[in-house]
């Protein structure tokens, strides 16, 4: 039991780590970006 | 045609489900120290999102000559009339370090470069520099903040209940508080802060804002400070802003 939770959990951290790492890619994008939109302002 | 109005009707359906999320967006530490470039980095802020935002004001005049203060008083009476919303922000920033504090707010001294001006006072001493941070708003003649934001968000065990006395909203990291009869109502809220992150995570601490932004739950603050338009810069700042007002609605504190 205590090894089959130790493994979902190193398994949920690792990608847990993967999504982060590619959001940050993501975000450091948009952020970087000339001017980055308002969706919201874009609908009126 | 019909392709379009399916298309306008999901990114309707989106931005309402969006706009369920709200945010607040409070600028840091505004004082008569700052207030000439402050001022600038606000309206461009409140540009950003669209709307008036929160400014947390510190009231002490230090050495400022008296033009000066008067020049910030009008520049604080504008803000006011043109609807952004302000909150008491200590009364110096800086901690008075003659003061006798708990271990607990030594630390949190040592932790804010002896920033946390509340942290580990006594009932007493707590009364009379909370006295001493309205007096010296009072000295400006700009009514009544909506809320007080203690220096770095380290208070003591008795300012939460002593500033709720005089205030209708008082914050920590955890949550924003208000007093409701004779029970204090709790909105979670987490702080997104990067005035006191050293510069190698400061872009790991904007990814994990947006990404708080993002995820649901809580009524966040987004808080900037006239240094982090220095240390992260303008454009990431305004993109930020923009980014998260895509995906929460701004309120302010008396919104709440």
């Amino acid at each position: 039991m205590s090894d089959w939770l130790f493994k979902s959990w190193i398994k949920v951290s690792v990608v847990t780590v993967i999504l982060f790492f590619f959001y940050h890619l993501f975000i450091s994008l948009k952020l970087e970006q000339e001017d980055c939109k308002n969706n919201s302002n874009d609908q009126g | 045609m019909e392709q379009n109005k399916d298309i306008a009707d999901i990114q309707a359906a989106e931005a309402v489900f969006h706009k369920k999320k709200k945010f607040i967006l409070c600028y840091h530490s505004f004082s008569v120290m700052n207030f000439k470039k402050a001022r600038v980095q606000i309206r461009k802020i409140a540009e950003a999102a669209g709307s008036p935002i929160s400014i947390a004001v510190v009231p002490a005049f230090g050495a400022a000559p008296e033009s000066e203060a008067e020049e910030f008083r009008e520049e604080l009476e504008k803000f006011v009339q043109e609807g952004y919303e302000i909150m008491l922000h200590g009364a110096r920033h800086r901690a008075d370090l003659s003061l006798k504090r708990s271990l607990q707010g030594k630390l949190a001294l040592l932790i804010s470069n002896n920033e946390a001006e509340f942290a580990g006072l006594n009932e007493r001493l707590t009364q009379a520099l909370l006295k001493r941070s309205l007096a010296l708003w009072k000295a400006h003649g700009t009514g009544k903040p909506s809320g007080f934001i203690p220096p770095i968000w380290f208070g003591n065990k008795f300012l939460k209940q002593q500033a709720l006395e005089i205030f209708d909203y008082y914050e920590d990291y955890h949550g924003i508080y208000k007093k409701i009869g004779d029970k204090i109502k709790k909105t979670y809220s987490k702080t997104l802060s990067f005035s006191i992150i050293p510069n190698a995570l400061l872009g790991l601490a904007q990814t994990y804002a947006c990404l708080r932004m993002l995820l649901p739950g809580g009524t966040h603050r987004l808080v900037f400070h006239e240094k982090d338009f220095r240390t992260i810069g303008e454009k990431r700042i305004l993109n930020m802003v923009r980014y998260t007002s895509t995906m929460r609605e701004k309120i302010m504190y008396k919104d709440l």
